[in-house]
């Protein structure tokens, strides 16, 4: 019988949740905060998750989420024993189990506090058993609601990214043939594109070409280099408010700073670009320490 | 690659036809051009694989995700069967 940690290849990462699942377990519904993961048409896991009130008690804190839960989901919850092999976990996280049914399906799941960021977490399996089997419980074991290093890392649809912990994400439309993620802090905006296949789009046109073509607001001259992922190019450039306000230097408080970069992932087949749009400076250290992975 | 197939004209044309009583044909030509994609997906289409093989085989060669391939082959399938390209049989 092969190791269900074996089994649990694919990493799925999405604003602030990761964990790992079986390869042939695919993203049927995605949000902001709320996930569900399927294999062929059938649901297998359901994931949402929430930031706790400022002020709250943990039981009765539980009560009002179980009874929301069970309303909106047309479930019913009852509470189940911790299993031993979650015992000796890692300190932060609390589960609570439970099973659930509805008038149609049944299986097992777990509400996960988190004292280190205070988030709570609902994980369902959509199974034919009323109790965990060994693929649930390391599935379980493997979920992680924050990182350490101050970074929130992305990994859906064959993307692989990472953000500065401090950037939120503000909208993002996953088309097939392109991905755009936006995201925000303060006044600096982030947009991580990601264009596929790579050897198509390609085969007729050069990367810059191409970046002109989609980026339509792109100025100046590219310059080249080199990251973990091959050769980039990249626009720095400064958008003016109205053309030709640098004349008037007053108005130079209201131009935007502009980073582009561009580059292939042979792995992938992916073209990834990255779009920092910032208030007062160019954020060259953003771009070069956090978003693709390290470049 | 480019296709051609046979296309209906809308009823109002057709009314419109029986008026000025010019040019009887119920049908008319229509091409269309598929890009490297197209052409690859239309490659896959024997009569033999079915439509998840085929999202599977398009995903392997071109290193797309599981996801972006079923949406836009299954969309494309979609779009074949409206202009009567192709038909899709049951298992």
């Amino acid at each position: 019988m092969p190791n269900p940690k074996e089994l649990l290849q694919k990493k799925f990462a999405w604003n602030g949740v990761s964990l790992r699942l079986p390869m042939t377990w695919e993203i049927d519904s995605l949000d902001k905060d709320h996930v569900i993961i399927g294999e062929d048409t059938q649901p297998r896991m359901e994931i949402k998750w929430t930031d706790s009130p400022e002020k709250f008690t943990l039981e009765r804190y539980l009560k009002n989420f179980i009874a929301q839960t069970q309303k909106k989901l047309k479930i019913k919850i009852y509470e189940r024993s911790t299993p031993d092999s979650f015992k000796q976990t890692n300190p932060d996280l609390e589960f609570f189990f439970f099973s659930w049914e509805s008038a149609s399906s049944f299986g097992r799941g777990s509400l996960i506090f988190c004292s280190h960021c205070k988030k709570f977490s609902l994980i369902r399996f959509f199974s034919k058993s009323k109790t965990f089997d060994l693929l649930q419980e390391s599935i379980l074991l493997s979920y992680k609601d924050h990182s350490n290093d101050g970074h929130n890392y992305w990994q859906v649809f064959g993307l692989h990214f990472s953000t500065p912990h401090k950037f939120s994400m503000t909208d993002y439309n996953f088309k097939p043939g392109c991905y755009i993620l936006n995201f925000e802090s303060k006044k600096t905006k982030l947009t991580v594109y990601s264009w596929g296949p790579a050897s198509f789009l390609l085969s007729k046109i050069s990367i810059t070409e191409f970046a002109t073509q989609r980026i339509r607001r792109l100025q100046g001259f590219a310059k080249s280099g080199v990251c973990k992922c091959g050769n980039f190019f990249q626009w720095n450039y400064q958008q003016e408010i109205i053309k030709n306000s640098h004349i008037l230097p007053f108005l130079n408080h209201y131009s935007r700073y502009m980073i582009f970069r561009i580059c292939k992932e042979k792995q992938s087949n992916r073209i990834i670009g990255v779009m920092v749009d910032s208030r007062g400076k160019f954020e060259h250290d953003l771009i070069k320490e956090s978003v693709i992975g390290d470049i | 690659m480019i296709l051609t197939y046979q296309a209906m004209y809308k009823p109002f044309f057709l009314k419109i036809q029986k008026i000025i009583r010019q040019n009887s044909k119920k049908t008319f030509t229509r091409k269309i051009q598929l890009d490297g994609l197209g052409v690859d997906v239309w490659s896959l289409l024997d009569g033999e694989k079915n439509v998840k093989a085929i999202i599977k085989k398009f995903a392997t060669r071109h290193t797309l995700n599981y996801k972006e391939a079923e949406i836009s082959v299954t969309l494309f399938l979609r779009s074949l069967g409206e202009k009567g390209l192709i038909g899709i049989k049951e298992p």
